[in-house]
């Protein structure tokens, strides 16, 4: 194994201190930033994996986020200007009246280490602030987060608001969270629903990289 | 909707078993919703939306052609049996359906002591024989010399009552039932949603914790509840309004107020309840929105005979309220541990009720279990669970990150879901007992739940564990608790040996205080403002001391 699989395994295996120690050791030797960052997206990649297949678990998600932020800031620095190119841009938040973030926190996490650009908006987002975000990022893609059945109302809002904007044409609509499903995905008005953060990459993936 | 009087031709009829019970249904009705409109009790521990199978009932006739997820829950043997899910379910014809027996009394809820202290009574007697004076309000005629006053302890999952005696503080008798709301959802996040999309549900609910109250005051005075001269109740903020039929909106949603924090005084009859004329009932006071008047209840009877501090009291429910009491400061956190202990969300979870396994060991290949009644084993309840739990992780069958290891004697896959079988399918056709990968998820969120707001209260009180002198474990779960097991699994803190106790309902026997001595509430709205209360949930870092809190050290 050379240095960036071994980055790779150690991230995918949640070694957090081994991970980190790593990436230093790497940096020390010269490999390009970026090409560690890489290792470490295939490693959140088989994190994904190994949390579709049912080895890992949610918390081993949210583990697997804190150590890639972690990493994050060790390798930003060393980044030219805006590091790698990115897949594209998307604005993510937990509608209003919600302030449940785990799940919101683990998607933006997951599309983050994909390669895309996350405009997180955190939790219990009033409509507006979503529509401004659209309109100042150019985002094309939109995601939104809710635990409570009374979130539902607040993503309808929050879409009409998108359309009286004139922006619904423009932007891909994707929403999650305990309680949704397809159902709630049509009455809402969204275009699609995802119930874990690997069907939100794939999404996301799905309307940015045609190619995949 | 079933109408008695109809005459459409489609109709068909439907008969309920063991009691015989027929209803008039059309095509396509749930049968859920059926049983509910109609008052027969389906539990229903997922709020009815098809993720669990506490409502499996066996359906003879014209049974529903299974949906998917029915044949993901049941084995096609007894798919043939007709067992299918009522919340599934879509009626089309006559049937019969059999329910299981549900276990209505409700044991093991009646601790606390046989007389409690009036320091200055509530009712104190009027002139006139009979008649009694609450401040300046009249209660009676009262039929007998004493005036009597009901004790409540309205959990989420079973309401205990006490009667007692109000002037001397005895407690005369005791009773419990399951709380009747259960057919709508066994947890209260799930009761809200149904009391918000409908108001109807939520009138219902009331109605259901009202007819509760009264059959329990029916039970309590063998009949004669208009010997009850006040009542007091006790519970989680969810079940207070759901009984007061006050607004849940604000509740619901961040930043979570309740209607009202202080304690409420209602006419009794103004609820529906008929006991003496005049009688009070009133709901303790609360510490925030999910910590309500049944840990205030729990406190003030901590403190009744206060522990040498610092000390600690937890209630584990589907809710788990703790408080931390160190150098004179009260702090209270809740956390959403959800109903994994209380076997409610488990593939095989159930009850304390015969047949439930309580205890487990594991050597080598050998499983032995000990079951309620020393029966064959039915399914799986809260302190089981923790026996587990602990067994598992010691002989390697789930790793330190909780997945079930298919290298381990008696885990097995299913559809691509592992599982641990602890009691093969028999073979007059019991089901099978498993405890599956999703079970073991359900445990470390509920055990990452408790273990944050465990660790991040002596964290604001600048302690350690080890420095807790007292570790008061309350509530009918923590009553039968393995302690040893639950410190194994990590559930509680690996305090010194001998400081960790256990009370049983500690809510319970605070509310019987607080019902007769003007003082005890008086105290207890004290408590209720001077606990500082902690929100977990906003800290930063919260999800992160969450996740790491899931996994077994």
């Amino acid at each position: 194994m050379n240095g960036l699989e071994e980055i790779t395994s150690a991230l995918a295996d949640l070694e957090e201190e081994q991970t980190l120690q790593l990436v230093r050791k790497a940096i020390e030797e010269g490999i390009p930033p970026g090409n560690i960052l890489g290792a470490c997206q295939n490693g959140m990649a088989e994190i994904g994996s190994r949390f579709e297949s049912g080895d890992y678990f949610v918390s081993d998600l949210i583990m697997s986020g804190e150590i890639f932020k972690q990493v994050g800031a060790i390798l930003d620095p060393l980044l030219e200007s805006g590091g790698m190119e990115k897949l594209g841009k998307v604005v993510f938040g937990t509608v209003h009246g919600d302030i449940h973030d785990i799940g919101k926190d683990i998607v933006v996490n997951m599309l983050k280490s994909a390669g895309f650009e996350v405009i997180d908006l955190g939790v219990d987002v009033p409509v507006a602030k979503f529509v401004s975000a659209l309109q100042e990022s150019g985002a094309t893609v939109l995601g939104m987060s809710g635990l409570l059945t009374l979130a539902f109302d607040a993503m309808k809002e929050t879409i009409n608001a998108v359309t009286a904007a004139g922006l619904r044409d423009k932007v891909h609509i994707m929403i999650g969270g305990g309680p949704v499903d397809g159902n709630v995905c049509k009455a809402v008005g969204a275009d699609q629903w995802g119930n874990d953060a690997q069907q939100a990459v794939k999404l996301a993936k799905q309307w940015l990289v045609p190619a995949c | 909707m079933s109408k008695e009087d109809s005459h459409n031709p489609t109709e068909f009829l439907v008969t309920f078993q063991p009691s015989g019970q027929r209803l008039i249904c059309l095509p396509g009705e749930r049968l859920l919703e059926v049983a509910r409109q109609n008052g027969v009790r389906i539990p229903a521990d997922c709020g009815g939306r098809g993720r669990c199978r506490s409502c499996a009932v066996r359906i003879e006739g014209a049974a529903p052609d299974p949906t998917s997820t029915d044949r993901d829950t049941f084995s096609s043997a007894e798919l043939d049996a007709g067992w299918r899910r009522a919340c599934q379910a879509q009626l089309h014809g006559p049937c019969s359906v059999y329910l299981p027996r549900l276990l209505s009394i409700v044991t093991g809820q009646n601790d606390g002591p046989s007389c409690v202290p009036v320091e200055q009574p509530i009712l104190v007697p009027d002139r006139e024989p009979g008649f009694w004076l609450r401040d300046d309000y009249r209660v009676g005629p009262l039929p007998g010399t004493r005036a009597l006053g009901m004790a409540v302890d309205l959990g989420t999952s079973n309401i205990a009552a006490a009667l007692l005696d109000l002037a001397s503080g005895e407690v005369i008798c005791t009773a419990a039932v399951e709380n009747p709301q259960v057919v709508f959802s066994a947890d209260v996040i799930g009761r809200m949603t149904h009391a918000l999309a409908n108001p109807a549900s939520g009138c219902q609910m009331q109605q259901l914790a009202v007819e509760a109250i009264a059959e329990l005051a029916r039970r309590l005075t063998d009949g004669c509840s208009e010997a009850i001269a006040e009542v007091a109740v006790a519970g989680n903020s969810v079940m207070q309004h759901l009984l007061l039929g006050l607004p849940l909106e604000s509740l619901a949603k961040a930043p979570y107020r309740p209607y009202t924090l202080g304690e409420t005084n209602r006419l009794a009859a103004a609820l529906g309840l008929h006991l003496a004329l005049g009688t009070w009932l009133q709901v303790g006071p609360n510490i925030a929105a999910f910590i309500g008047s049944d840990h205030v209840a729990a406190l003030l009877e901590v403190m009744a005979d206060p522990p040498k501090s610092p000390w600690m009291l937890i209630d584990i429910g589907t809710n788990t309220e703790i408080s931390i009491f160190s150098e004179g400061v009260l702090r209270s956190a809740s956390c959403a541990s959800g109903p994994a202990f209380e076997g409610g969300i488990l593939s095989c979870g159930m009850r304390a009720a015969p047949g439930a396994i309580t205890r487990t060991h594991l050597v080598g290949d050998n499983i032995s279990l000990e079951t309620i009644g020393s029966v064959a084993p039915v399914g799986i309840c809260g302190s089981g669970v923790v026996s587990l739990v602990s067994e598992m992780l010691r002989n390697g069958v789930i790793d330190k990150r909780g997945r079930l290891q298919l290298t381990r004697p008696g885990v097995r896959e299913q559809d691509g879901l592992r599982e641990f079988v602890l009691a093969e399918a028999a073979r007059d056709g019991a089901m099978p007992v498993v405890f599956t990968q999703t079970d073991i998820r359900a445990v470390q969120l509920a055990k990452a739940a408790i273990r944050t707001g465990l660790d991040m209260l002596l964290e604001s009180a600048g302690l350690q564990e080890e420095e807790i002198e007292r570790f008061i474990v309350a509530g009918a779960f923590g009553k039968y608790l393995d302690l040893e097991s639950a410190v194994a699994m990590g559930l509680l803190p690996a305090v010194p040996a001998g400081r960790i106790v256990q009370v049983g309902n500690a809510a319970g026997a605070g509310v019987r205080r607080m019902l007769v001595c003007a003082r005890a509430r008086q105290r207890a709205l004290q408590l209720a403002q001077q606990a500082q209360y902690l929100d977990l949930a906003s800290r930063q870092d919260f999800h992160v001391a969450f996740a790491r809190r899931s996994f077994f050290a």
